[in-house]
This record gives C-alpha cells, structure tokens and sequence, in this order.
C-alpha cells in the first residue's frame, strides 16, 4: 500500500494497484461518521468504435449503450436488488453514466465492509437476459423524453456534438429512440467485457474506517473472483479536425429566457510545453478572469441589463483539443455575442487577477478536505483525467505564473467557434 | 469538541473547538417574534447587507475582495421556526496555518464589515444597489408559483389559517413595492437594536484571540430584552374538512392536505412525531407504499410535520380524477395508523434512519452549529439523551400521536390541459 502524500494540506491517501490490476484509493477523515465509495469504468458515452475483448474486428455499437448498461447492472439474478440491499443496511445507492466514465456509488455511516463487497459483486456480475433488456429499453426511451424536454441538458450536448466532427465524444449520452431499439445483447457483452474489467476500473473510498481492513477487504474480494483480465485497449483511432463541424444552430424548446453557447475549439499543437493539468488551470483562470462575477465583462452586462445571471465557462479536453464553452440565458444573444467578441479582442488581464485567482484554486483543494464527498470526486476526477491522483495539486497551482500564461494566450486562436441556441417557441 | 460560551452583554458568542476541519465557520443569528408585515423587509435586509458594503460598494469588488482572503465564503438565510424569524449571515475561511498569518483577523474584519458598515449613508442605503435587489427579490416573489408543488401548499395553509404556518416566506410585492432605501435603513437599525444576537464559531483556533477580536470589531452594543417563544398555538379544527380546488395549466395535479395536531407533548414533539411521520410519509413509508406502489394513485407522495406549528402536512402529485380516491386511501392508513395496524418492523427501520441521521450532523460544521443553535431555541438535548430517547419511543407512543392528527384543509390544484398543446 502506497502513501500519498497531499501536498499543502497535510494528509494522506493510500492507493494500491491490486494483482488484478485494479487500483484502489482510500482516504480516512478521523471524527466523521459517514462513508462514500465509488466504483468506476473509464468507458462512457464517447467510445463506440473498438475491437471487443476477444474478437479481431473492429465493431461499432449504438450511442447510449454506456447508459444502457450501467440501467442493466442494477438487475442482479439471485441476491436482493442493490436498491433494497443498501435501503437494508442504511445506504443510499446510485449510478451516473457521462462522456468518460460509468460510476456506481452508496453512501452511508454503517455496515462498510458488507456495502463495499456488494458493491464491487454487483457491478462485477453481468445479469443480461432478454426480458430484462427490453424492461429496461423501455424505461429508458422514456427517460429520453425527460432529457429531450431540459433546454440545458439539449444546449450543453448539442454545444459539444456541433464542436466536433470526427471525435465520438459528440455522441449523445442517453442516445436516441433509434440508437436504444438497436442495441442487442451482443453489443452489451462486447462493451462489458471489454470496458468492465479491472484493469479499467478504480475505486475510490472516503469517510471513517481502517485503511488496512478495507483494503485487505477488497484485495480478498477480488482475489476470489476469476476476472477476465484485460489487455490494451483497441480503440478505433481518429483525426479530429481544427474545425467546428457547425457554425451555428437555433434549436426552439418551451423555455423562460433564451439561453446562448459561444464554444471555442481549441487545438493542443500549439499548447505542447504545457502539461495537460496546466493547461486546464491556465485557461480556467483565463476564462474566470474575463467572465465570471468578478470580470468587468459580468458588471458591464448586468449594467445594460443583456444578462441578468453570471455567465458560466467550462473547459472540456480531448485527446487533441480543448472546447470552452461560454453559457448564459439571455433574450438578447446577439448583444451578447458581440460582447464575447470585443471582450475576447480586446483581453485585459493584471497579475493581481492572475495571483487572486491562485489563491482560489489553492483554496479549492483545501477546502475539499472537509467533506467526505467533494474529496472522493476530487481523486476520481484526477485519475479520470490524468490516470492518477498524486496529491500534488497544491505544488502545480502554486508553480503558475503570470509569464507562462502570457506566453500561452499568444499561442491562442479563438477562430474556430461554434453557437449554440435554444429559442423560446 | 469543546464548547463555551461567552456573554458578551448584548449577544453570546459561542465558541466550538475542533481540529476536524481545515476550515473555520462563523454564524450570526438575529432572533425576532415573526410578523407577517415585516417578512418582506427582513429579506430584502438579508439580501442587500452581503450585495455590498461600505469598503466594496460593488457586489464585483466584495467579490474580488473574498477570493483575495482565499475565497472566503459568505451567505445568508431567513427561517422561520413556529413563532420565531431567524435572521442569519455566515462566513466560512480556511484556517490560516494553512493559507497565511493574519487571515483569521482579516477574515472576521472582512464579515463585521458586512454587517456594520453597510453600503449606506447615516440614514439611506445606497440607491443603485437598493433597487438591484428589489428587482432580484420581486423576481423571487414572481415566479415562486412556477413551482407548482410549493405553489399548492402554500395555497392550502393561506385556507387553512392566518397563522404562521400561512406566511410566504419570499414575503409580498405589496410590501415589497412600499419599502424605500430609508425605512430600510430604519428597519436594519431596529434589527440590530431589537433581536436576540446569538453568535458561534466552529474550527481550530484559540478562544482568547477570537474573543478579542470580537471584542473590539463586534459593534453590537444596545441591551436585548425580550426573548420570541417560538411554539405556536395551535389551530384546533372544526368538524368538516375544508376542500377548495383551482386550475391551472398543465399535466399533473397537486394535492396538498394540512392536518392539525392537538395537545402534543413536548416528547412528542421532539421524539415521536418525528417517528409518526417517517412511518407515515417519509422515505419509504406507509404512503409511499400503499399510495404509490400498490394503488399506482401518485408518482411522488410523502409528509412533513411542523411541531412548532402543530401542523402536519401531506403532498401528492396526481392525477385530479383520482382525488376521492386517493383522500379516501390517505384516511384510511391514517385510522390504521390510529388502531396501531402497521408493522413493528417499520417503527424499527424509522428509527435506525433518524439515528443515522444524527450521527452524520457532526461531518460538518453548519449542523454542528445548527444542533447546538437548537439547544438554545427549542432546549433540544444532547445527542446521547437523543439516541435514548428516539429509541424508547413504543408503538403505543406512535398510535397516540395519530390520533391527534386530524385532516383540516384540502387543496388540490388541477393541472388543465390548453386546448392549444401540441
């Protein structure tokens, strides 16, 4: 078992990666009496192209299926459904599925060691007959119907779709009606067995325990099993385009106010002496000092009363680019178009920003440190993003510097832009 | 953990040590009697008091101003339990062996800058913030109806009473349209001379220098007098059920039912009505079952009880055909209830869900404040004395109590299909 030390805060998070490959993190918080974990598969929405397990072909399957099958884990063939285990024993489960993982998670202040067994069995016992596959086709083209009528769900998926051309992560998380008909249990088994398997997966563990019970626990519950072990992973490669695949869309929805995306794609040719994390933590920074609640931008605006909210920017990476994605609801998109525009010509940023913006990462990361769940997601986050957490946050934040962010905005390019907006009917 | 309390002659200040947390948490409470005419005004204080003040006269420069002290946190909230109006403004900082020396002081100076030297002058609060938040507050009272479900029970406590339970809380655009940046001011000065200033501090410090600087910066002076109670007397209900009904558009209907409670103990009201209404309308209780799983009557369907007010209140989304039926239904488990016909095994798993809810209130810092708060506002005990007394409630405790439940007040409001829906 390893320590890791976590740089600024004083603490530890213990990792190990286990025989099977499967790599376990703990993090103990003396004095709480809750415990979160976390079961997750790096395979989400955008994989839908690669050679299953032990076949040789490439196969493409449906959009959706990743949602699909966290639905269909959730059925187990002989024990108690994971809902009425973890209601039993004092906990409350749940899954969510996105672009770049699947993750199944309880939280609850008892009976650890039987939570966490059953976890790590349910998720690693694949249950897919017939009847249940269509159960749950059912229930989910309904769910489709929910997420077709959230304005914001529909902007934020069609601001990525419309940003990318070749890059599967422009796929639609839940799928369409079509893509759910298609999906068969051949697909089913083909992604599980290849994306399920340990050497994709980690768990993270948060709250009040014994680091070295805990971890002998999930040792012995893996060592039981006999996993099917995996192998590299054979995704179909593709080239992404500088380009956006679309300029522009007006999508009509009942809705309040209007609500505008201004996307900007990103190339990392030009980011090369940059970590990946870096680049991240400069362009966050960037972004929040021209546009959050502290931007001129932001008092100008509600001055002439063009937004009325702050306007939120979210910075998405790829394999090859990056998208910012600038999001406010407006009835006046235009105006606030050009606003966008002249604020990106015209950049104005002081080094009293830049450290005062330091300062909120660096507090960010601490204050994580207080609440069992927000460290959990912090850990999952970095070794979904980066393949691990080393708990040197703290060090990179505190090494930025206003030169390297200078020299970083003169590589930039914001020609490449797609909008995205949804129209009151 | 380690508690004091200090009198500082015109508030308590509370200090609670801990070193669980990397953060230090402050909260200020203000204390009044509700008034139904004043409910306006105390939002529109609690809003504009953390838009601005007199050192950042821009909500953009308080901002920049908190992210410079490592992005200190503030808000606030206005609640109201049974007779009392709580005021409260809260700030939370990391602690500064981790971020810089002087930052506890600068962080509290920070906060009563808020407090005490608003963005006013000697007698008016700044005009252009003044009718920013008028805006922000008229847009609240706007469109709380858009929640359909709030929307219908507040409807159905308006018939069931003019008593506190009735009150909206976002307060009224009458009032609203009356107040001025002047009798503002005047009703911030009435606050700060009037209620009862409860203060507390959580985190790892040391209580002199916190003292100290509450000492010195803490510009509270005047004496408080009176103390609010905070139980309400309760309504006692007539023999018929009031049953009103309104349209609206859309798909669903919302029922709302308001139930009074007569001459609850103060056991009941701390212990078992808590347990009746886990049993009754909490989490997966005798209405979620019967309502929504056996009888397929409600897609959401639960309970909350108000001990303060003496008021239980029930929430069903439906369909408006099926209202008779699903009342009848909702009578019909409350007089099982009443003959003791549930099962044992459900007051068990109502009890293992409260207490573990009482473990998780020491995993952070605002419900540590919270419970030690209500010590002070309803004698809560301690939580030992709590588990012990969760735990002896009978099943006879739970039959009692739902005899004193009676349905008072039916609102439905029905969702009306327009003929133009596509």
């Amino acid at each position: 078992m390893k320590e890791i030390k976590v740089k600024g805060v004083n603490e530890v998070v213990y990792y190990e990666k286990l025989d099977n490959k499967l790599e376990v993190y703990l993090y103990n918080k003396e004095g709480v009496s809750n415990n979160y974990v976390t079961f997750t598969t790096k395979f989400g929405a955008s994989i839908d192209n690669f050679i299953p397990l032990d076949k040789k072909k490439y196969t493409v399957v449906p959009k959706g299926i990743a949602h699909f099958l966290e639905h269909l884990l959730f059925n187990q063939e002989k024990n108690l459904s994971p809902f009425d285990f973890y209601n039993n024993n004092g906990a409350f489960v749940n899954a969510s599925t996105n672009l770049k993982y699947t993750t199944y998670n309880f939280s609850g202040p008892t009976n650890l060691e039987d939570n966490i067994a059953y976890l790590l069995d349910f998720v690693q016992s694949p249950y897919f007959t017939d009847e249940l596959i269509e159960k749950e086709r059912g229930i989910i083209i309904q769910e489709i119907g929910l997420v077709k009528d959230s304005p914001w769900r529909v902007l934020y998926e069609k601001s990525i779709h419309n940003a990318f051309v070749s890059n599967p992560v422009r796929n639609s998380v839940i799928g369409s009606i079509k893509d759910i008909k298609k999906i068969n249990k051949e697909h089913l088994y083909d992604c599980y067995n290849t994306f399920y398997n340990p050497e994709n997966m980690f768990i993270v563990v948060t709250g009040n325990f014994d680091v070295n019970k805990i971890m002998n626990l999930i040792k012995e519950n893996q060592a039981k099993k006999k996993l099917v072990q995996g192998c590299e992973k054979r995704i179909k490669k593709f080239v992404e385009k500088d380009c956006v695949y679309k300029d522009e869309e007006v999508i009509y929805m009942d809705t309040d106010i209007s609500k505008v995306s201004y996307n900007i794609k990103l190339s990392d040719a030009n980011l090369k002496g940059y970590t990946k994390l870096e680049v991240m933590l400069y362009l966050s920074i960037l972004f929040a000092i021209l546009f959050d609640d502290t931007s001129k931008f932001d008092e100008d605006l509600k001055e002439k009363f063009i937004i009325d909210f702050t306007t939120e920017v979210e910075i998405f990476n790829t394999f090859s680019h990056y998208l910012i994605t600038i999001v406010n609801s407006t009835n006046k998109s235009d105006e606030f178009i050009n606003e966008i525009r002249n604020c990106l010509k015209n950049m104005v940023i002081t080094e009293a920003d830049f450290n005062r913006k330091k300062k909120v990462y660096l507090s960010l990361n601490m204050f994580s440190f207080d609440d069992i769940f927000s460290i959990n997601y912090e850990i999952a986050t970095a070794v979904i993003m980066f393949d691990k957490y080393d708990g040197n946050i703290n060090q990179v934040i505190n090494n930025l510097s206003f030169e390297k962010l200078n020299e970083m905005i003169k590589k930039l390019q914001f020609n490449n832009v797609n909008i995205v907006k949804i129209a009151k009917k | 953990m380690n508690y004091q309390k200090y009198d500082m002659t015109s508030y308590n200040l509370h200090l609670i040590n801990t070193n669980k947390f990397k953060q230090i948490r402050v909260s200020v409470r203000f204390r009044t009697a509700i008034k139904k005419e004043e409910i306006t005004i105390r939002n529109f204080l609690q809003n504009i008091l953390i838009n601005s003040s007199f050192d950042y006269k821009t909500t953009r420069k308080l901002v920049k101003q908190s992210e410079n002290l490592y992005d200190l946190k503030v808000s606030s909230k206005t609640q109201r339990v049974g007779n009392c109006s709580i005021l409260s403004f809260d700030m939370a900082f990391l602690n500064e062996k981790l971020t810089e020396d002087g930052m506890l002081e600068a962080s509290l100076l920070f906060f009563f800058g808020l407090l005490f030297k608003p963005n006013a002058s000697s007698s008016s609060f700044d005009k252009d913030t003044f009718i920013k938040v008028k805006k922000a507050l008229a847009h609240n009272i706007m469109t709380y109806k858009d929640n359909k479900r709030l929307y219908s029970i507040l409807m159905m406590l308006e018939k069931m009473g003019d008593l506190p339970f009735s009150y909206n809380s976002y307060g009224y655009l009458d009032d609203l349209n009356s107040i001025d940046e002047k009798t503002l001011y005047q009703y911030y000065l009435n606050v700060l001379k009037n209620d009862v200033v409860d203060v507390f501090v959580i985190g790892e410090f040391d209580n002199d220098v916190v003292k100290n600087i509450f000492r010195e910066n803490f510009l509270l002076k005047t004496l408080k007098r009176n103390e609010p109670s905070v139980i309400v007397k309760g309504k006692v209900s007539g023999k018929k059920v009031n049953i009103i009904k309104e349209q609206v558009s859309g798909n669903q209907s919302n029922l709302s039912i308001g139930c009074t409670l007569s001459n609850v103990s103060d056991i009941e009201r701390k212990y078992v009505a808590r347990i009746f209404n886990e049993i009754f309308g909490g989490y997966n209780s005798l209405l979620f079952d019967i309502v929504r799983e056996q009888n397929s009557l409600a897609y959401s369907i639960y309970s909350d009880v108000h001990v303060y007010d003496s008021v239980l209140i029930i929430y069903a989304g439906i369909d408006a055909a099926n209202l008779d039926k699903t009342i009848k239904l909702i009578k019909k488990i409350l007089a099982d209830m009443e003959k003791g016909k549930f099962d044992s095994k459900l007051l068990d798993q109502a009890k293992m869900s409260i207490l573990s809810s009482l473990d998780s209130l020491f995993d952070n810092p605002y419900s540590i404040i919270n419970d030690y708060y209500a010590k002070i506002l309803v004698g809560a005990s301690d939580i030992d004395e709590k588990r012990q007394m969760y735990n002896a409630v009978t099943k006879e405790d739970v039959t009692r109590f739902a005899k004193k439940v009676k349905i008072d007040t039916v609102f439905l409001l029905e969702g009306v299909e327009e003929d133009e829906r596509d």
